[in-house]
């Protein structure tokens, strides 16, 4: 059976991408976009053959799911009337910008039992799932050390607003990474230590950073520490949006992730920029099916509200040691 | 120029190579405790064998003395051949404590003798473009630096790499070229953070992650590996204002063989080995007194860097260097 599925805002620049997506998935019966920008909504609805709602709640009264992509700021606020309204939500990342929101939504999940899942595509790259499946079968003995980054260009728009964003890349980019490293080794994040700083030009906002994280639990990797590099490094001339890499080093042996390696290169003879296009499997096809499954067969299984809300408590802990150069534990919600 | 090379194991052994193809100097003889060492080093380059230090300047008549000790040995020597009136080359880094460093460097602050600390990776092209690059203003501000460098563990005599508290692991063997790189490129470091094995009593295995932050602002992301189960390698990306700059090490070289054995030093096969430039260069500096492109003093704040950084693993505490001297 499909799933009747609806997209929240198109103020996330993967609102188009996952658009095309729910359009293409046969799993999914498309029904509607809304939008508090009505015409930004109605011309995406246009665009892809769907409904645009200009009330949120009328379009929850005819799905069973939604995609939630407005701005950092607005997840509560778009997401906890859909769990009211039955509706199972996926929330972009990060989940939101404070532990209240996140609580709040969690809570909502909770009591209304429709489910709450944050959106970490990277989780079904197959290189990383694969990654995952030797760290855990023991390939490289116990984990000592992982040296991740997810580097991106700076995004403009909203994203540079501290609002409506809740932080630059430290925010934007660091939960891919803290979330792989809590999935794979089912371990918890100890403590954070951060620089942050702004380099690259994204004004107030922070677009610079290195996380250094200490780990704790789980059986492969207790006492092992960890780096996240989430900064906007990457220029107008880097040949591709960026990366997400992931060096795991143990004690018999070392694991690099490059889930996007390996790309076909284009050398265009009239803007003489390089291009890196990627050709593996669509993460955000990937983890939209598995969301549309979980929600037709009740199996809430998948990256939740809770490993949102434990990925941005490492995001709030950096800037808090962002500040004052000491090394945060982690506070975690109960 | 008539050189005596004390320990003529893995790094001494690298120098000697370099000595063969440099004109001006003439490698006199060899020294080692270990008899084979001393004769299998001084059959490379067609000099004597000697097992002491005392044995080869009581034989031959030695103007530079280059040393390739274990770092723990560093001091004594240096400090004798300075008395003696004797120019030294001493491996990086300079010693294993800052109050061994300050000795070493008082020993040679005179217009006598000179001292060279053989931070080679000044001389390494690909490094020494991202220092042109970076002083010409093409990549901007500099934002964050990545490094990474990583090496199989070596065997040394009586495994003295393996006991950081004699080798300084990790940080001060492997990773204090890439402090004294950055330093270098991106100036005065502020401010260390670090986390790694030392203290967990792994074997044969360190590995570091450490952030510097620059007073310049920058920041910098340094990953050291002792213990590799790969061949030895390294990487640098500077992400700068207006510019990103990657060098990789594993990417394919001007000359490959493939044989099955791994190379355990870099053959960049862009022309001179990086450490016969390195050698060349100090020889000059001694020839001439021109200033070295490395000065004693740089290696005394790569080591501070690293001991700060040191620091920071045992204690889990960001160490901030002050009252740079």
């Amino acid at each position: 059976m499909s799933v009747r599925v609806g997209l929240v805002s198109f103020a996330h620049v993967h609102s188009p991408a996952y658009a095309g997506v729910l359009r293409d998935l046969a799993a999914a019966d498309f029904v509607g976009i809304t939008d508090e920008d009505t015409s930004r909504g109605a011309e995406a609805a246009q665009q892809f053959g769907v409904r645009f709602f200009d009330n949120a709640d009328s379009m929850f009264e005819e799905i069973d799911a939604v995609v939630v992509c407005s701005e950092n700021n607005n997840h509560a606020r778009d997401v906890i009337p859909a769990l009211q309204g039955g509706v199972h939500v996926l929330c972009e990342k990060p989940i939101s910008t404070t532990v209240e929101d996140a609580s709040a939504m969690i809570q909502a999940s909770e009591t209304s039992g429709s489910q709450l899942r944050t959106a970490f595509p990277v989780r079904y790259l197959p290189s990383v799932v694969r990654a995952r499946e030797l760290v855990r079968g023991g390939a490289l003995g116990r984990v000592l050390a992982l040296n991740g980054t997810n580097h991106g260009q700076i995004p403009g728009g909203w994203f540079l607003d501290p609002e409506l964003a809740g932080g630059g890349a430290v925010m934007d980019h660091t939960v891919h990474l803290a979330d792989l490293l809590r999935w794979m080794l089912d371990a918890e994040v100890k403590s954070v230590y951060a620089e942050v700083d702004s380099f690259f030009g994204a004004g107030g906002t922070d677009d610079a950073a290195i996380l250094t994280l200490e780990l704790e639990g789980g059986s492969f990797a207790d006492g092992a520490f960890a780096t996240i590099d989430p900064s906007w490094s990457r220029g107008e001339g880097y040949p591709t949006w960026g990366d997400v890499t992931l060096r795991i080093s143990g004690t018999s042996g070392v694991l690099d992730v490059d889930p996007f390696a390996q790309p076909l290169r284009t050398f265009d003879h009239e803007t003489g920029a390089p291009l890196w296009s990627y050709m593996g499997e669509d993460m955000n096809a990937l983890m939209l099916a598995d969301f549309l499954r979980g929600v037709a067969e009740d199996d809430p299984s998948g990256a939740s509200g809770l490993d949102g809300l434990r990925t941005l408590e490492v995001v709030l802990a950096a800037y808090r040691s962002g500040e004052d150069h000491e090394p945060k534990r982690v506070e975690q919600t109960p | 120029m008539r050189i005596g090379l004390v320990g003529a194991g893995f790094m001494g052994g690298v120098h000697l190579n370099a000595y063969a193809g440099i004109p001006e100097v003439k490698v006199v003889g060899v020294a080692d405790a270990r008899v084979e060492a001393a004769v299998a080093g001084a059959k490379m380059v067609g000099a004597q064998p000697y097992s002491s230090y005392e044995e080869l300047v009581s034989a031959e008549d030695v103007e530079v003395v280059d040393v390739c000790l274990p770092t723990a040995f560093h001091r004594d020597l240096a400090l004798r051949a300075a008395g003696e009136g004797r120019h030294v080359i001493l491996e990086k880094p300079i010693a294993r404590t800052m109050e061994d460093a300050k000795q070493i460097l008082d020993a040679f602050s005179g217009d006598g003798p000179r001292l060279f600390v053989g931070h080679v990776v000044r001389f390494f092209p690909e490094y020494l473009g991202i220092k042109q690059k970076i002083d010409a203003g093409d990549l901007g501000t500099i934002g964050v630096v990545r490094t990474s460098r990583r090496s199989p563990f070596l065997l040394g005599w009586n495994d003295w790499y393996a006991d950081w508290r004699v080798s300084g692991g990790v940080l001060l063997d492997l990773v204090i070229h890439d402090f004294d790189f950055l330093r270098w490129a991106l100036g005065e470091v502020q401010r260390v953070y670090a986390r790694g094995m030392l203290g967990r009593e792994y074997n044969r295995l360190d590995y570091v992650l450490a952030t510097l932050r620059f007073e310049s602002g920058a920041i910098a992301h340094v990953e050291g590996h002792w213990g590799y189960p790969g061949p030895f390698n390294y990487s640098i990306e500077v992400a700068g204002s207006d510019a990103l700059l990657a060098v990789d090490s594993t990417e394919p070289t001007s000359l490959q063989l493939i044989s099955g054995a791994p190379e355990e030093v870099p053959d960049l096969a862009w022309g001179k080995s990086p450490y016969e430039k390195e050698l060349e260069h100090f020889i000059h500096c001694i020839a001439t007194g021109e200033e070295p492109i490395v000065q004693a003093h740089d290696a005394c704040e790569a080591l501070r860097i690293g001991l700060a950084a040191t620091d920071s693993v045992l204690t889990g505490e960001p160490v901030t260097l002050g009252g740079r001297e």
